[in-house]
């Protein structure tokens, strides 16, 4: 049943995805296990099957949609089940930039992970970033930039989190296409990557997880 | 009318660029210049971005190069960073070519440049209300952006507003958006237009594949200027084809040309 769940989500079939959920529900299967052995797998094999260079991005997409629908389904009983999200993180696009399609891949890819993502979108400010990291209690901060003329507003975001005295209790993760593991270090941040799929790897490994 | 041709190679994002410009490499930089000019690019894009802090010297530097190797070039300016376009344009030797204005409040200074060089200028119809995603919302934010261009001093004759070709693979909805938008612009606005199609194959496999069926669709769609690696044989086949099969290559000449040369 996970097993047909889990290929349900692999090859993108939202309706079936958000049946079988409903079905591994009425089957007395526990939601967090559905969660896990079959959606957060799912997406594990998206992931790397996207880094192996063996799924492009409409895959990665539609597998997400698939996701998607079946959280709709898992996720009131998985509230009322009391299971906590992996972790909380803040997902924008910084000030200045529009661009969004990196952003979202790295949002729906943590999502499959487990995580609870609150996306603020594009051209977030910093102190939009300093407000809902606050409100939502981040674990995670992730930022993304596109232009060599927006990713200086990274270390203004890093800066106005340490004037606020949230900087210690939260991670912050960088990513876009001018940005290099070398300018991270350099502006403070915690972590870089490269893609969708390392940004996962990389928000477990900066929460103590492997 | 022709396609007019942007070359664009000589990019900072890419490697090769990068260090050139930070080995003060002039050679590299002369020969992508070279490569292109003989590969039909009508003008050239510079961009610099790369060099950070000392973008405004090396933007200079990429145009006096070119210039020293090459003589009296076009070229297109590749910045959003008001003191590097300035730096660049006050070496330009020909009629420059600013890329690139938008309705974002950050390139309003860059705006009032291009007016005081006479530049022609490629603008990007966004940033009144975020990424544009149909036709209708490329063609309410060029309008937007002729009017303000039009303002600072900048007539429609000097316009190319870009169509935004955006990754097909993150939303099939942006090819076509892409298309209509040239088409809309040009009999709305009366203004001229361009694309880029490389961003239009992003997270699929043998994009180039996907940039030369996409440039032969804008070519049809009407776009006037297009900016691609003219250097690549595919892309120039597909563009000479593509004229000449929309009555843009009178008796076919250019494809006859390149036909005989081989």
């Amino acid at each position: 049943m996970l097993e047909k769940l889990k290929q349900a989500v692999l090859e993108g079939d939202s309706e079936r995805a958000a049946q079988l959920t409903k079905e591994a529900l009425e089957k007395g299967l526990e939601p967090e296990r559905i969660l896990n052995d079959a959606l957060v797998a799912a997406m594990e094999v998206v992931g790397e099957e996207y880094e192996r260079g063996d799924r492009y991005v409409p895959e990665m997409l539609i597998s997400a949609e698939a996701m998607k629908a079946a959280m709709e389904v898992l996720r009131p009983e998985l509230v009322a089940a009391g299971v906590k999200p992996r972790g909380k993180v803040v997902i924008g696009t910084v000030e200045g930039d529009l661009h969004d399609i990196g952003k979202n891949l790295v949002a729906m890819m943590l999502e499959g992970a487990g995580f609870e993502v609150v996306d603020l979108g594009t051209e977030v400010t910093a102190e939009r970033f300093v407000q809902a990291a606050r409100e939502h209690r981040a674990d995670i901060v992730g930022m993304s930039a596109l232009l060599t003329t927006t990713m200086t507003h990274m270390p203004e975001v890093i800066e106005a989190l340490k004037r606020e005295g949230l900087r210690d209790g939260i991670k912050v993760m960088v990513g876009g296409a001018p940005v290099t593991q070398e300018y991270a270090e350099r502006i403070g941040a915690d972590g870089y990557a490269p893609d969708a799929a390392s940004a996962v790897e990389l928000a477990k490994r900066l929460l103590g997880e492997s | 009318m022709r396609t007019f041709i942007i070359g664009e190679l000589i990019n900072s994002s890419r490697a090769e660029v990068r260090e050139a410009i930070e080995r003060q490499d002039e050679e590299v930089i002369r020969e992508l210049a070279r490569r292109q000019l003989e590969a039909g690019a009508d003008a050239l894009d510079l961009n610099a971005a790369a060099a950070m802090e000392r973008e405004p010297d090396a933007l200079r530097w990429l145009v006096e190069v070119v210039q020293d190797g090459l003589g009296e070039v076009r070229l297109s300016l590749d910045t959003a960073n008001p003191q590097a376009m300035e730096a660049g344009l006050s070496a330009c030797r020909a009629r420059p070519i600013v890329n690139s204005v938008s309705n974002e409040r950050s390139r309003m200074p860059i705006v009032e440049l291009a007016a005081r060089a006479e530049a022609e200028v490629i603008g990007l119809p966004m940033g009144r209300a975020g990424m544009p995603k149909t036709a209708e919302d490329r063609l309410a934010e060029a309008r937007a952006l002729v009017e303000a261009c039009q303002k600072a001093g900048i007539p429609k004759e000097s316009l190319l507003i870009d169509v935004l070709c955006m990754s097909v693979g993150s939303n099939p909805e942006q090819g076509p958006a892409a298309l209509s938008a040239a088409r809309l612009i040009r009999e709305e606005l009366g203004v001229r237009t361009c694309g880029a199609v490389s961003n239009v194959s992003f997270g699929l496999p043998n994009r180039k594949l996907l940039n030369r069926t996409y440039l032969a669709m804008l070519v049809a769609a009407g776009v006037d200027a297009v900016i691609l690696d003219p250097t690549d044989p595919g892309m120039r086949e597909t563009l000479l084809s593509a004229e000449a099969l929309t009555g843009k290559d009178r008796y076919c000449m250019g494809y006859l040309r390149y036909h005989r040369k081989g």
